[in-house]
C-alpha cells in the first residue's frame, strides 16, 4: 500500500492484489467482541447514565465504518504502476484506492478496531508482541496476524501524511 | 410573598442529578494503554483537537509516560462529544467531573 495521489479532497491509494485482498478479508469478517468502552472511571452516575447509549454508538459506527470499506475496496480501480526497484523500474499491476479524508480516517479507526480486537482475544498481552514460542498450530495464530497485519497499514496510513 | 410555597431543596448528590451533571465541568481523560502505537495516538489528537503536531506529541508522550493526559475541560455536552470522538479511535477515554 503507497500513497498514488494526493488533492484537496483526499488520497488515492496504490493497492497490490494481495493487499487488496487482505483488506477485504479483515474488514468483511465479524466484529471481535470488545470489551464495553467505560465512559467514566468515578462517576458511577455517569457510566449508569450514558454507558449503554454510547456502547450502541460506537458499535453501530464501527459496523458502518466496516461495510463502507468494504464498497470502496469494492470499487477501487485496476492501475498498472511503474516502483523503483534496486533493480531498476518494474511495473505492477493493482488496485486504486480512493479515500476521502473523512474515508481514510474511518479506515484508521477500522484497523485500530481489529488491532484491538485481536488483543482482547489475546488475553490483553502486554508488550502486544508475538510470544518466540508460538506454536504453528496455536490457536492465537489468527489473531496475532490481524495485530500485525492491521498495525502494517495503519502504520503506512499515518506515515505517509508528511508526503502529501 | 404572601401565597407563595418555598420548595426544599432536594438533598441529592451533584452527580446524581442530571440537570447539575450537565452544568458541571468535565475533564476528558485518556488513559495510557499497551496496545495504541504511539504515531497513532498522535494522530488521533490531531483530527479529533486540531491540535499541531508538537502539542499533539506532547499529550501522547504524557499518556505514555504519566498513565494519563487531561485533554479537555468543558461542558458535559463537549466534554461527551470529544470522549465519543476519540473512543471511535479506539483510545481509552473517559469522562471525569472536574475537581
Amino acid at each position: 500500500m503507497r500513497l498514488h495521489a494526493s488533492d484537496d479532497e483526499g488520497t488515492s491509494w496504490f493497492l497490490t492484489p494481495g493487499e487488496r485482498n487482505l483488506l477485504l478479508t479483515l474488514f468483511s469478517r465479524p466484529i471481535d467482541p470488545r470489551q464495553p468502552a467505560r465512559l467514566s472511571r468515578t462517576s458511577e452516575a455517569l457510566e449508569e447514565q450514558c454507558q449503554s447509549d454510547l456502547a450502541g454508538e460506537l458499535e453501530k459506527h464501527r459496523a458502518e465504518v466496516r461495510s463502507r470499506l468494504v464498497v470502496l475496496l469494492g470499487v477501487a480501480v485496476s492501475a498498472q504502476t511503474t516502483i523503483q526497484t534496486p533493480t531498476g523500474p518494474r511495473e505492477d499491476s493493482g488496485w486504486i484506492l480512493r479515500l476521502t479524508s473523512e474515508d481514510r480516517e474511518s479506515c484508521l479507526q477500522a484497523l485500530n478496531e481489529l488491532r484491538l480486537g485481536a488483543w482482547e482475544q489475546l488475553g490483553r498481552p502486554d508488550p502486544p508482541e508475538v510470544p518466540d514460542d508460538l506454536a504453528p498450530d496455536s490457536p492465537n495464530i489468527l489473531h496475532w496476524w490481524t495485530l500485525e497485519i492491521a498495525s502494517r497499514f495503519q502504520a503506512r496510513l499515518i506515515s505517509e501524511e508528511s508526503l502529501e | 410573598m404572601p401565597g407563595t410555597i418555598e420548595l426544599p431543596t432536594p438533598d441529592v448528590d451533584v452527580e446524581t442529578d442530571p440537570k447539575k451533571v450537565r452544568e458541571q465541568d468535565y475533564t476528558v481523560i485518556v488513559w495510557d494503554d499497551p496496545v495504541n502505537l504511539m504515531p497513532y495516538v498522535t494522530h488521533v489528537f490531531q483530527q479529533v483537537f486540531g491540535w499541531g503536531r508538537e502539542k499533539a506529541q506532547r499529550h501522547m508522550l504524557e499518556v505514555h509516560e504519566q498513565g494519563r493526559s487531561v485533554v479537555v475541560r468543558d461542558s458535559f455536552e463537549k466534554a461527551e462529544y470529544y470522549v465519543y470522538a476519540l473512543q471511535k479511535y479506539s483510545l481509552t477515554a473517559t469522562l471525569e467531573p472536574a475537581t
